[in-house]
């Protein structure tokens, strides 16, 4: 496109988003609504496009990119209305007699730049929540993916708002040319050299940049006493590893550090995982391109390096296909253990003393994600105060993207207000504890939102009543069926002792309920929260 | 201070060497840990609320050295206002500290998620002039609420309250970890080139312009505090004794208009003009008497090139023709008079640059509609007033005008409620801050998820078969029949 182009979009999408038409909930809604359906209908060419970039199975295609946003755009669709309505905040004494408010309003024009790895899921994620806030957005998807791009630049207007929702392809000339123009937001995904260019291209305008990157993410892998759970874990690492996209992902597991004398033994069960998952390679994402594929064989190139491959490492340039390799305890001043790896291969670092990792990834840049496989209360509470991260998961991978609804991903937290961010929106808190009462409430998000950005949890009387019930240690089946007979033994019951672990319920369906209870005992907590409409029900 | 390099390194001849030992001597103290800690938090927090009580006179001495500013003004705008962010911090601290529970999604089954905050790591904090006292602090004291360990560089432009920050913060708090760093540009690009973890600047937007950019060498986040040219729509139906007198304290009662805040311009109808230029010629004189200049209740410009940028606004015959009250000038003392300007050319000086200071025009428009249009053609402001009883233009001046914050028949209180955040948009800033949003301004939100080893779903990894698909299907679509498909580990292999 030439450069009349993009001035002429940004000032058609400003124009067309001064009317005013994105600010009401009805565009809102039919632009998400349209959104959907383009996700349902068009999965075969997301499908097709997802294949032809990254030579993406099917199956991967839905898990990690399709499935997410039919979730989001479900979740969006369901809570827009509470998440647009202004909340009260307490007013001191001072300014008696006055009402506080928190309006959320929509940012204005929002540029969304994302990257190839996951080229549809993140270029729809971002625009779902612009959209639920208000905003006119200008999609520039990453044109290292050629055929997702094509396939939003022709279907995304299809479905949408042409006027105030539009894709522009191209390469960085055209990201530079679009940088040059005025934006409200700009919400990018990328690397960190990119990155840096766009921040400070934004500064000219003192535009706000939300930045979506990467980093070395580790595994810490503690020794695990039994094969079951070792097992699971395993899976777990090679599902962050080797299933997503082939390594090139920003969450991936970049490399895992494990005890000395324990590493034989995660080796051996990686080894068979492997084996187990990929009896051929079609499963199998490709390299992007040369250029990446050239990257990652220059990693493994440096014979100190090559030496400690212990697992896989043949490359074709053909097919551009690089096989899952491991590789032990390279050197730590080579390039692979400090450069983000992006792609199928996994270093393993030996340690003395599993606790040693804390010093290790603290002496480091600060990771996306760090990924902790223990059982060990002390290891987990030491990794959650010492070390800093976007985010931390325990026992599994990856998953935390699937509870993003719920979680922040990522965080652009520092814009407060929660529209003013296109992804703190997301954020549903259900909880809000009572410091003096020690028992917890289920909300109504409206309140929840008020009481997220004021904490203060004035508005009492809003609040379902419930009562606070410790679940004893018993088995799945008895407190499942315990959970559906509740009602008649809690009605009069008092509230209960403090307890440290709480679990909330904030579901109305019986079958669920028993479910949660069921997932309460698995995960060890001790107490659950039933609010009174489902008990009296 | 254990190390004497360190002790030189904040005074005199401070460049990038400097800076870079600083910045050092803070992540150390940093990563020791220590900051962490409710205790060191708390304690920290309580020696600024003991530094305030102590030193309320010579805090005072100093604003009214650098503005000329009333004890009663500096007492209500900066001390109080300080103390009161403390005390709120100390009291809610330990509730902004504990993790938050969220629920998870079916699709993680069974796990447990919480969000951690957790301190971002050294900042800095850059203040302005025209509060020098509260602006400095009130960030400060957000980001040792958030465990962080902070470099502050209050503005050169107000140099008594600078200098008494250097002197009195280190005897008060941790002074390895929290940090003050006098002097002018040179000092502050010293400071901008190291690598910080957030910078919190306040002033203009030029130069959150510069640090901005040069935060992005880092990918540093910035929360940047600026003004904007804030209107005042007054509608025809209000009571217009009470509007007048609160848009003349949020004017000249606010450091004589030098405040971020401050109404820049009043926006009216024609047939209104008269009636509102009338109660304000009143309410001013009830306030600052007939010689305004003599006044002791009114703050000075805070040095000659302001003054004689604020003169230079009504250089332009177009604009003094214009003036309706006051226009007295005492360049010796840096007084200029409440100033009103009825109807200036919308294309002059003082309708494009931000006043910030005691001129006030007012604009005038058949229809109110006019107004709404004319606010939303101007850059975002940090605040817009409305004076009304008319609960519909309430409703469409909150939906259709965009600010930092808005204030509905009142002006400048809005930034008192700790429970409100306080921030621009677009040319207003990036960021807020007060109370729990100072707090989340510092930290970092992490995302902390956990599960056991049990529901293990097989569909999750290859090889990919149709079967595996389907429950992948249901699974993301939350169904519960495909949750105990995978809750049972089916299919197999």
């Amino acid at each position: 496109m030439e450069s009349v182009g993009v001035e002429g979009v940004a000032n058609e999408v400003r124009t067309d988003y001064e009317s005013g038409k994105t600010r009401s909930l009805a565009w809102r809604r039919s632009q998400l609504k349209a959104l959907q359906r383009l996700l349902y209908e068009e999965e075969e060419g997301m499908f097709t496009a997802l294949k032809q970039d990254l030579g993406k199975h099917q199956a991967e295609a839905y898990r990690d990119e399709v499935g997410i946003l039919i979730k989001s755009v479900n979740y969006a669709l369901e809570n827009l209305k509470k998440w647009m309505t202004p909340c009260r905040v307490p007013v001191p004494l001072l300014a008696f007699p006055t009402r506080g408010e928190l309006v959320p309003e929509p940012l204005g024009v929002v540029l969304i730049f994302s990257s190839w790895n996951f080229p549809i899921g993140l270029s729809l994620e971002p625009l779902i929540g612009a959209i639920a806030a208000g905003n006119a957005i200008v999609l520039k998807p990453s044109e290292l993916a050629p055929a997702s791009s094509n396939f939003l630049a022709k279907s995304v207007p299809k479905y949408l708002d042409s006027m105030s929702v539009k894709v522009v392809r191209g390469g960085p000339d055209v990201g530079q040319k679009l940088l040059e123009q005025k934006w409200d937001k700009i919400f990018f995904t990328g690397s960190s050299r990119v990155a840096r260019i766009v921040m400070a291209a934004a500064a000219k305008h003192l535009t706000p940049v939300a930045v979506e990157l990467g980093g070395k993410s580790p595994a810490i892998f503690d020794s695990l006493s039994s094969a079951r759970d070792r097992k699971v874990a395993v899976e777990r690492i090679v599902g962050a590893k080797w299933v997503p996209c082939s390594g090139q992902v920003c969450i991936g597991v970049d490399y895992v550090l494990v005890e000395e004398q324990f590493a034989p033994i995660l080796i051996d069960q990686l080894k068979a995982t492997l084996e187990k998952f990929y009896p051929r390679f079609d499963c199998l994402s490709r390299i992007i391109n040369e250029q990446h594929f050239q990257r990652l064989s220059n990693l493994i190139k440096d014979p100190s390096v090559a030496a400690t491959i212990i697992h896989g490492g043949s490359l074709d340039s053909e097919t551009l296909f690089i096989e899952p390799t491991i590789l032990l305890d390279p050197p730590l001043d080579a390039e692979i253990m400090n450069e983000e790896i992006f792609g199928p291969l996994l270093p393993i670092i030996t340690l003395k003393k599993i606790e040693d990792s804390i010093e290790f990834i603290r002496a480091r840049p600060k990771p996306l994600v760090i990924y902790a496989f223990t059982k060990d209360e002390k290891l987990r509470s030491r990794i959650t105060a010492e070390t800093s991260s976007g985010s931390l998961t325990f026992n599994d991978t990856m998953i935390q993207v699937l509870s993003l609804c719920n979680l922040i991903f990522i965080t652009p937290w520092h814009r407060s207000r929660s529209f003013h961010c296109l992804l703190v929106v997301r954020v549903r808190r259900i909880a809000i504890w009572r410091s003096g009462w020690e028992w917890v409430r289920t909300v109504p998000r409206q309140v929840l939102l008020r009481h997220v950005q004021s904490h203060e949890s004035r508005a009492e009387e809003e609040l379902p009543a419930g009562v606070h019930v410790p679940v004893p240690a018993m088995g799945c089946m008895e407190a499942a069926l315990h959970a559906i007979r509740l009602p008649l033994r809690l009605r009069h019951s008092a509230p209960s002792p403090a307890g440290l672990e709480t679990r909330l319920i904030s579901t109305r369906s019986p079958l669920l309920l028993a479910a949660m209870i069921t997932a309460a005992i698995i995960c060890r907590n001790n107490r659950l929260y039933l609010p009174f409409d489902i008990i009296n029900r | 201070m254990e190390n004497p390099a360190e002790e030189e390194a904040v005074g005199v001849g401070f460049d990038g060497a400097r800076a870079a030992v600083l910045v050092a001597g803070l992540r150390r103290g940093f990563a020791s840990g220590r900051t962490r800690s409710y205790e060191w938090r708390a304690a920290q927090l309580k020696g600024i609320v003991r530094m305030i009580d102590d030193k309320e006179a010579e805090i005072m001495a100093a604003l009214h050295d650098d503005l000329a500013k009333p004890h009663m003004e500096s007492y209500l705008h900066e001390i109080s206002l300080a103390k009161a962010a403390c005390t709120f911090a100390l009291k809610e601290m330990k509730r902004w500290m504990k993790p938050e529970k969220v629920p998870t999604s079916i699709t993680t089954f069974p796990s447990s998620a919480e969000i951690v905050s957790e301190p971002v790591g050294v900042v800095l904090v850059i203040s302005a002039w025209n509060y020098p006292f509260l602006l400095s602090i009130d960030p400060v004291i957000g980001a040792i609420a958030a465990g962080n360990a902070v470099a502050l560089k209050p503005s050169e432009v107000a140099p008594a309250t600078s200098s008494l920050f250097a002197t009195i913060l280190p005897k008060y708090t941790d002074n390895s970890c929290v940090k003050v760093v006098e002097g002018s540009i040179p000092e502050t690009t010293a400071l901008l080139e190291q690598k910080w973890d957030k910078i919190f600047y306040t002033g203009n937007g030029k130069v959150g312009r510069i640090v901005m950019t040069a935060a992005a060498k880092h990918l540093t986040p910035v929360a940047l505090e600026l003004g904007g040219k804030c209107p005042v729509l007054v509608d025809s139906n209000v009571n217009v004794k009470v509007a007048t007198k609160r848009i003349a304290v949020g004017k000249w009662g606010c450091n004589n208009g030098q405040a971020c805040v401050a109404p820049d311009y009043i926006l009216t109808t024609k047939s209104f003009a008269p009636t509102l230029v009338d109660a304000m010629k009143k309410t001013l004189e009830k306030f600052y008497g007939k010689d305004p200049l003599e006044s002791p209740d009114l703050s000075r410009i805070v040095n000659a090139k302001h003054f004689r940028r604020l003169t230079s606004l009504l250089d332009d015959e177009k604009v003094s023709g214009t003036i309706v009250y006051g226009g007295q000038q005492d360049e010796k003392h840096l007084k200029i008079a409440p100033t009103l300007l009825l109807d200036v050319p919308h294309d002059s000086l003082i309708m494009k640059e931000e006043i910030f200071g005691p001129l006030l025009p007012i604009i005038t428009f058949n229809e109110v509609e006019d107004c709404l249009d004319f606010i939303n053609s101007k850059a975002k402001p940090l605040a817009a007033y409305l004076f009304t009883k008319d609960k519909r233009l309430e409703e469409r001046f909150v939906k259709t005008v965009s600010a930092g914050g808005m204030l509905i028949n009142d002006t400048a209180l809005h930034l008192a409620n700790p429970h409100l955040p306080f921030g621009g948009v677009g040319e207003s800033g990036i960021g807020a801050y007060h109370g729990k949003f100072s707090f989340d301004s510092f930290s970092h939100k992490k995302a902390v998820l956990s599960r056991g080893f049990g529901g293990e779903a097989p569909a999750r990894y290859p090889p990919y078969t149709p079967q595996k698909q389907k429950i992948l299907r249901g699974l993301i679509n939350g169904s519960i029949i495909a949750l105990l498909l995978a809750i049972l580990g089916w299919p197999r292999g």
